[in-house]
């Protein structure tokens, strides 16, 4: 009987054996990692006629949108003097009433599930305004089910 | 909307200096609920060095006579809109000239509150 073959942990690997790697990936994240810097929002120049400049931006991550300005905007109409300082004549800023108020409008006229949409998709006619609707005289006691 | 003083030419280098101390602005005096960064990116004027982009392309007609009434012109709206030369200065679009002279008298002073 042979002897049993002794393996020496010390001997190079043999051929064939792939040797693995740690790359940074595997490297798991910890509050100490890097943080990735933020994305930049775009402003974008036009220049017009009479020395007029229009400054629009762009949102950093979704493509055709514009950068929220909102609190700048707002600061700007506050403060009319700041805006002077920056030559800056006018802003466009969206009142969010206007746009609730339109987000509600075509909701109610456009969608399919509007109220004022017949089931075939027809437009319904509008309710008539409660004064004038002919005053009910029935009792609601005599109405039938 | 940002003003270049009237003897500035309307260029990329002055419109670039205009716009820098609102990007200054954007990135060091506001307070953004979630923090982000301005950079200019690239001037979009059409015609340069040419005729330059006219105001119908990029404005609402009530805003273009707002403008012209604020900013521009100290005379009667009226002689603005029936000027021709002017009209062609400030419209692109044949349709805008050819309402110009309801729309301009009629905004006049739209801009007059801002």
């Amino acid at each position: 009987m042979s002897p049993a073959k002794k393996t020496d942990s010390n001997s190079t690997p043999k051929k064939g054996v792939q040797l693995k790697f740690k790359s940074n990936k595997d490297v798991p994240k910890t509050s100490l990692s890097p943080k990735k810097l933020g994305n930049n929002s775009s402003v974008i120049i036009i220049g017009s006629a009479f020395g007029l400049v229009f400054a629009r931006t762009t949102h950093p991550t979704k493509p055709g949108e514009d950068a929220y300005t909102y609190d700048a905007k707002r600061m700007l109409i506050e403060n009319p003097e700041k805006a002077a300082t920056l030559n800056c004549i006018n802003v466009r800023l969206f009142p969010i009433i206007k746009f609730m108020l339109l987000i509600f409008f075509s909701h109610a006229f456009y969608s399919p599930h509007s109220i004022f949409r017949s089931s075939t998709g027809g437009k319904k006619a509008l309710p008539t305004p409660l004064k004038f609707k002919q005053a009910v005289t029935t009792p609601r006691s005599m109405c039938l089910n | 909307m940002f003003k270049l003083e009237d003897e500035r030419e309307n260029n990329a280098t002055n419109r670039e200096t205009l716009i820098r101390p609102f990007i200054r602005f954007l990135n060091e005096e506001v307070c953004w609920k979630f923090s982000q960064n301005f950079v200019i990116e690239k001037d979009e004027t059409i015609g340069e060095g040419k005729t330059i982009g006219k105001l119908d392309r990029y404005m609402m007609n009530a805003d273009i006579a707002g403008f012209l009434g604020k900013y521009v012109f100290d005379s009667e709206p009226s002689e603005v809109a029936g000027s021709s030369e002017m009209m062609d200065e400030i419209f692109e679009a044949s349709e805008n000239k050819l309402a110009a002279t309801v729309f301009i008298p009629q905004y006049w002073n739209a801009w007059s509150s801002i």
